[in-house]
């Protein structure tokens, strides 16, 4: 499913905290989200020590955990969500969480309705091969997707692209999440280091927070994720409509259709 | 409770962030290129033996053991080093690699105030910029550290997010690494962390008991039967044991805050009803709800106010070489009263545990048994904290 959509567009990735507002609020932001043009959700299971994420998805978390958001809850979502659209789900969390949460998580989780899985501190290996984790989550019939950064060295990018399935999110910034003013200028070249090694698509975050950011990141990539931007909607409690204006103006591809005629 | 893991990890690894996997895997080439250098380790000796204040004395404290109806017992005088801990012992070893290893500039966490104070004093003397994070909550009940920290010139960045505690500094100091890794090296002050962090800083504080031993010979002529340590992410104890644990007629004891009661939310003893997971890029013990949610805890020490234990510390847990049990608030206030009053030594209220667990063990043992604890800081730091209580 995740990787059937690659063959049709260059997806729009928007990113949620699961449990920010409530269960009904969540579900609504993300149908909007997806009338605005986004293609793939991804839910973030809130965590109490989020160390990649910047402020705006630190206090997401902690607001969501406050409000009582919890793993059930996530899956409450993500069901919700299946019940109104068919758009691939994938569940962003910590590790610590689902490791406690056990190989049954897995499981409701992809009955739930969620396609992939993203842990942002499990790296993919450990010095004997693939991290068992990732042989759970591929026997739950669900995808695990990997980071690569600016700092991946040579060595990780191939053995990251060797487990990778797909898609392959290059995280552009160095640091945390949150809304930056443009990309990286060694952005090129990070996305051409990584096209050496792997036929993935590859789909790029971490900073995206309007249109011309996120056209400058589809001359390069096969798709981008836009967090922060809706989170920081979500925080002041946004009529979700608010969320499916914010995607139809960030969405280039539409700004692209113009541009080609 | 209890839903089956997946699996379990050995206690250590290394769970980031891929962004910080490479500045991680070019300080473990770097550490164990320049672990074993000469030019390195005669630096840092000089450093500790001209600078900081090593080897540190060995005092047997005949009042308190009398007062306490106890055995002979002695302490390992790390409150006498230079900025008053063990903390220096880390933070000189540290500072010195980074500046080996190209780095100028240093950011460290800190919880009682006193690994920042150690790093502010590191970098001032070895020329590196530093940047201390610190909770809010942790800059209120230790402000002398706080001041000083400014004093070395070095800066403080107040953390407000979460509990505004340890546990939040090193989250902060991480996020910071992740965005500055080429210029800057993170000077972790415990042993905890993702390798090789809980391993160097063993190292760095394992100059303790490698003293002692030849010590506690001298003075005693055999070695001691038990040695006493508080525990908050573990590194004064670890330093400690550490030249001891092949001896195993001699018994380790880790302890632990106990904080107010045994209510999860108000205490930090790790062992008392932690269990595995992840935290700060390491798996080990560590408080958490059914969720996997990082618990608050609560001391009335500061820098034992964190809700994982160093994963060393958790394999000699498991291995049964170490015993962990814990002191309240209350016990180790009274030991702090009782050191300062019959001794003449105001011990922090970290170490305080140590001794409090001691108290109530002491009538117990031996009269000829020797315990030593592992004074790992003074008291000054505490002084208004004991105001605000009494």
């Amino acid at each position: 499913m995740i990787t059937r959509i690659f063959q049709t567009k260059k997806p729009f990735i928007g990113f949620i905290i699961g449990g920010d507002g409530s269960v009904d609020y969540c579900v609504d932001c993300c149908l909007q989200m997806i009338a605005g043009g986004v293609d793939i959700i991804e839910i973030g299971l809130p965590f109490s020590d989020p160390v990649a994420d910047g402020p705006i998805i630190q206090k997401a978390s902690l607001r969501a955990l406050e409000q009582g958001s919890n793993s059930s809850l996530i899956l409450e979502i993500a069901r919700q969500i299946r019940l109104k659209s068919n758009i691939p789900l994938v569940l962003f969390s910590y590790i610590n969480p689902l490791l406690q949460k056990g190989e049954t998580y897995l499981k409701e989780a992809n009955l739930a309705g969620f396609n992939a899985i993203l842990v942002v501190d499990l790296p993919p290996f450990l010095e004997k091969g693939i991290d068992p984790y990732f042989h759970a989550v591929k026997s739950n019939n669900m995808v695990p997707i990997f980071l690569v950064s600016p700092s991946t060295t040579e060595d990780r990018l191939h053995k990251i692209a060797k487990v990778s399935e797909g898609f392959i999110y290059y995280a552009c910034q160095k640091g945390t999440t949150g809304i930056k003013l443009s990309l990286p200028i060694d952005f090129s070249f990070h996305i051409n280091r990584l096209r050496r090694v792997t036929h993935l698509p590859i789909v790029t975050g971490f900073g995206i927070g309007d249109q011309i950011s996120a056209k400058s990141a589809l001359d390069y990539t096969d798709g981008f994720v836009v967090g922060s931007a809706f989170v920081n909607l979500m925080e002041k409690n946004s009529n979700p409509i608010e969320l499916k204006k914010l995607a139809q103006r960030i969405d280039p591809r539409i700004f692209r259709r113009f541009d080609n005629d | 409770m209890t839903t089956t893991q997946i699996q379990t990890y050995t206690f250590g690894g290394q769970f980031l962030p891929e962004i910080l996997m490479s500045p991680i895997h070019d300080l473990l080439q770097g550490w164990n290129y320049y672990r074993s250098q000469s030019a390195f380790n005669s630096q840092l000796t000089d450093l500790f033996k001209h600078y900081s204040g090593r080897p540190t004395p060995l005092t047997e404290i005949k009042n308190f053991a009398a007062a306490i109806d106890g055995p002979r017992i002695f302490l390992k005088r790390e409150d006498l080093l230079h900025t008053g801990a063990h903390k220096i012992n880390n933070a000189l070893g540290q500072c010195l690699l980074a500046s080996y290893l190209g780095k100028n500039r240093i950011i460290a966490e800190t919880g009682a105030g006193q690994h920042g104070v150690a790093t502010a004093t590191a970098c001032a003397r070895l020329g590196l910029q530093c940047v201390i994070y610190m909770g809010v909550k942790d800059m209120t009940r230790q402000k002398p550290n706080v001041d000083k920290i400014k004093l070395l010139g070095a800066t403080v960045i107040p953390v407000a997010e979460g509990s505004a505690t340890l546990k939040d500094a090193i989250n902060e100091a991480l996020r910071d690494w992740a965005a500055n890794y080429e210029t800057t090296h993170y000077c972790l002050g415990s042993a905890l962390g993702p390798h090789p962090y809980p391993e160097i800083v063993r190292f760095f504080q394992s100059v303790i008991s490698l003293e002692l031993k030849d010590q506690i010979k001298l003075y005693t002529k055999r070695s001691p039967d038990k040695l006493i340590a508080c525990i908050g992410g573990g590194s004064n104890a670890i330093g400690f044991f550490h030249h001891f644990i092949e001896d195993e007629k001699i018994q380790l004891i880790g302890v632990e805050a106990g904080g107010e009661n045994n209510e999860l939310g108000k205490h930090a003893a790790r062992f008392l009803d932690g269990r595995p997971g992840v935290l700060h890029g390491c798996y080990t013990y560590l408080l958490q709800d059914e969720e996997g949610q990082i618990m608050p805890t609560h001391s009335i020490s500061a820098g034992l106010d964190y809700p994982a234990v160093g994963p060393d510390h958790s394999k000699l847990y498991e291995s049964g070489r170490a015993y962990y049990v814990s002191a309240t608030d209350h016990e180790a206030l009274r030991a702090f009263y009782l050191l300062s009053k019959v001794e003449g030594i105001i011990p922090a209220l970290e170490s305080s545990h140590a001794l409090g667990y001691l108290m109530q063990i002491a009538p117990t043992l031996h009269k000829e048994s020797i315990v030593i604890v592992n004074l790992s800081g003074r008291g000054e730091k505490d002084l208004e904290q004991i105001k605000e209580i009494s």
